[in-house]
């Protein structure tokens, strides 16, 4: 489910939101443990690298003028 | 340690579904809700495999069928106890909650506007550059809230963060229920349509991730 094993814009795209999703989304409740995330730092660089990935996706848009629909990553 | 995917309005049948480092995911009722966990010697290592492990269960336990809350990556408890404690102290909030996402996914939609200098870039003069970026701010801030308030009306409830700024026009989560999915979308590529100069980057279902209440809510 890596990027490398679904090439593809539209799924390094959903793989961005999906981590941004689990990381900073989501119930938490008063009176647990919240265990340390080693990786935070990448879904701000992850995040970044959405932004810059924009660009492509207009070059994508503008291509054949039909609207791009993405589909989410880690279903089915 | 007791590690925690999920929050459930009732049971679910689940097939063996591999957790944190492979652990087993079972659900357990606590104060009348079902939470889905896994239990743990040590402080399970949160790695990117981690990040994807408790997306996938999370996936599983939306598909389903019951009203689900997924949890952020890192809850967990030192104990069955403990955890059954922390669902008690927000049990009506939870419950709330649970009722609000009942039959809905939750959609995400991020709009990126053209480079924001491009457009002040013919003014001359500092009065009449400022004056410039002032329009200009004020007609994203109204796009933005049009395009909101157009796909708002297809859903349940929605967030919008306020960090959008530079291209970021809207960041945006909308919780839609599964039959008004199409709608939704519909309503997307018409936006797209009657603004070309907009990237309209729309990502969903999700499990309703962005409708799950976070500490910070708490009383």
């Amino acid at each position: 489910m890596t990027p490398e094993e679904q090439p593809g814009l539209a799924h390094e795209v959903a793989l961005l939101e999906l981590v941004d999703r689990v990381l900073n989304k989501g119930v938490v409740l008063t009176g647990d443990i919240t265990l340390s995330v080693a990786g935070v730092d990448l879904v701000y660089v992850g995040l970044r690298v959405l932004l810059a990935s924009v660009s492509t996706l207009e070059q994508l848009q503008d291509g054949d003028g039909a609207p791009r629909q993405l589909e989410s990553a880690g279903r089915r | 340690m007791i590690y925690l995917y999920a929050i459930l309005d009732e049971p679910v049948h689940l097939p063996p579904l591999p957790g944190l480092e492979d652990a087993t995911v079972e659900t357990r009722e606590a104060d009348g809700l079902t939470v889905a966990v896994s239990e743990h010697q040590a402080q399970p290592d949160l790695s990117n495999d981690a990040v994807l492990r408790h997306a996938q269960v999370v996936e599983a336990l939306s598909q389903a069928g019951a009203a689900i809350l997924p949890a952020r990556l890192g809850v967990a408890f030192a104990d069955e106890a403990a955890l059954r404690d922390a669902v008690a102290a927000r049990q009506a909030e939870l419950s709330a909650a649970l009722e609000r996402v009942r039959g809905c996914a939750e959609i995400g939609l991020r709009v990126l506007s053209p480079e924001a200098r491009e457009q002040a870039k013919g003014a001359v003069g500092g009065g009449e550059y400022m004056r410039a970026r002032l329009r200009q701010a004020t007609h994203r801030e109204r796009l933005a809230e049009a395009l909101h308030d157009a796909l708002r009306t297809h859903a349940r409830d929605s967030t919008q963060r306020a960090h959008a700024g530079g291209r970021l026009l809207l960041d945006a989560a909308y919780l839609v229920p599964h039959a008004g999915v199409d709608a939704f979308a519909r309503e997307v590529r018409k936006l797209e349509q009657s603004h070309p100069e907009l990237a309209l980057v729309c990502t969903g279902p999700w499990p309703p991730y962005s409708f799950a209440p976070a500490a910070e809510a708490a009383p």
